[in-house]
């Protein structure tokens, strides 16, 4: 027998009778397995127009699965929807502020024009007795929408042509919000100030990295590979020792996890790694297996031989 | 379940009729398979394959009905033709070097490739045999490592051992192999 190979060969092209004992002591399909093969030949069957009457059932149900809308859908969009009316409201208040001031600026003290700073303030605390206008002209333009301050400011920051229009566009808006109870839930989770903002700690841990320095050895007598992982704790060569053949490579570890780069490729060819004794590791490839090392004898490899 | 039933089965639906065949010979059409096609075929052309026939199980219903013939022997005969036409499909993709001729049910001698051959049966039935009397788990982790062309992490999972213990033991195994042969 020369190597591993041999035996998979050796173990394939069997007589029948060794074929269904295997079949038989060794077993290959879990229930999983079953299923999932049922499934297979049921796809190349129907694929191939078989008539059954399970076939219409079998395609219709296949991958799909009715879309439910999140219960909290229907409040996040209220709540989004009034956001965006607050800012958009807000934004227009600011802006007839600020062309107003310039107006100021430009006819200082004329009579009969709110005063717009004043106004302001209406809309930030949700006052109206502040305001240049009398508290029942505030008042009855602020009953239609009795919940939501942001947007009687709208009534009170616009100009007396376009208040009209605003008003009846904001109450709307609003008795819509309070008949879904949205508003009571704004305040507290709309607002973000700058004390929420999330800072992330950062923790450092000390991480446990144990390379393998020094040469080892792995596989049987037929096919053996020499590993050396030189002190630089980065490098290292393995060779296939019936071959002659030796391949550089360079590897990190943190922790239990090793990624090597074989022969100055950039591919990386991960793996993690297990010590079971000082002597022996496993090294379990994430595509091939496991593989063992042995620890050489000193007298045999040299450690820090890096040619 | 009776020739007869089975005969029923396959005229009725396919889902009963799949469920019954994979849990019945499910390992034995995939034991067939990886006969052939281990070692020269990736798992999911094995996959294929062995969907591939129980496909043309149900479909010959009416043929399995003529013959009256038992169901096992049925399904091993589709099973071993349809495993050795994936093995010369996959022979052309793949260029595998293997002679197509060998594969078939009767093995014909090609002249200087006969003792070979015989020599290589020979040790076939010596490693069978030695594997077969390695005892559990060893003997499964062989069957799982070579036949089945399992990894270790798959075959430890499935025995619900560390990945380490098997490798250990299939390396303890593969010297008791070893030395049985070449005392032989």
């Amino acid at each position: 027998m020369k190597d591993k190979d041999d035996i998979m060969n050796l173990l394939h092209d069997l007589d029948d009778e060794a074929v269904e004992e295997i079949a038989e002591r060794y077993p290959l399909l879990d229930d999983e397995d079953q299923d999932r093969l049922v499934s297979l030949c049921l796809k190349k069957t129907e694929g191939a127009g078989c008539s059954d009457e399970e076939r219409t059932g079998e395609l219709s149900l296949s991958g799909t699965e009715q879309y439910r809308r999140p219960h909290w859908y229907k409040f996040a969009a209220s709540a989004a929807a009034v956001v965006l009316a607050a800012v958009g409201i807000t934004g227009i208040a600011a802006m007839n502020r600020t062309v107003n001031r310039f107006k100021d600026s430009n006819l200082p003290g004329a009579p009969g024009e709110p005063d717009q700073i004043s106004v302001s303030t209406v809309l930030v605390t949700d006052s109206y007795s502040g305001g240049k206008k009398s508290e029942e002209e505030a008042t009855k333009a602020v009953r239609p929408v009795t919940t939501t301050s942001t947007v009687t400011t709208t009534v009170t920051t616009s100009s007396s042509t376009v208040t009209e229009s605003l008003t009846t566009t904001v109450t709307t808006t609003t008795e819509e919000i309070v008949s879904t109870t949205t508003t009571e839930e704004l305040p507290t989770d709309a607002v973000t100030t700058a004390d929420d903002v999330f800072t992330p700690e950062v923790t450092t841990t000390a991480v446990d990295v144990r390379a393998p320095i020094g040469s080892w050895v792995s596989g049987n007598d037929n096919s053996r590979k020499t590993w050396h992982f030189f002190s630089d704790g980065n490098d290292g060569r393995f060779i296939l020792d019936d071959m002659g053949i030796g391949i550089s490579f360079d590897y990190e570890i943190s922790g239990d996890s090793i990624t090597f780069h074989m022969g100055g490729d950039d591919a990386e060819t991960p793996a993690r790694i297990e010590w079971l004794t000082d002597n022996s590791l496993v090294i379990y490839w994430k595509e091939t297996g496991a593989e063992e090392l042995l620890m050489a004898l000193p007298d045999t490899y040299s450690s820090n031989d890096n040619e | 379940m009776s020739d007869k039933e089975w005969a029923e089965l396959l005229k009725d639906s396919p889902r009963k009729a799949y469920e019954l065949l994979v849990s019945s010979f499910g390992s034995l059409v995939y034991a067939i398979a990886y006969n052939k096609l281990g070692g020269c075929a990736s798992k999911e052309d094995i996959d294929d394959c062995v969907s591939d026939i129980f496909v043309e199980i149900f479909r010959s219903a009416d043929r399995f009905e003529q013959n009256s013939g038992s169901m096992k022997v049925f399904v091993s005969t589709i099973a071993k033709r349809r495993a050795i036409d994936a093995f010369r499909r996959l022979s052309k993709r793949y260029s595998v070097t293997d002679s197509i001729d060998e594969m078939s049910d009767d093995t014909e001698f090609s002249g200087g490739n006969a003792q070979v051959e015989a020599e290589d049966k020979i040790l076939q039935g010596q490693l069978w045999d030695t594997v077969r009397s390695l005892g559990e788990p060893d003997s499964l982790i062989i069957i799982y490592q070579y036949y089945y062309d399992m990894t270790i992490a798959q075959i430890a999972k499935r025995l619900d051992m560390t990945p380490a213990a098997v490798q250990k033991r299939s390396s303890r195994a593969r010297d008791k192999i070893r030395s049985v042969l070449e005392k032989e």
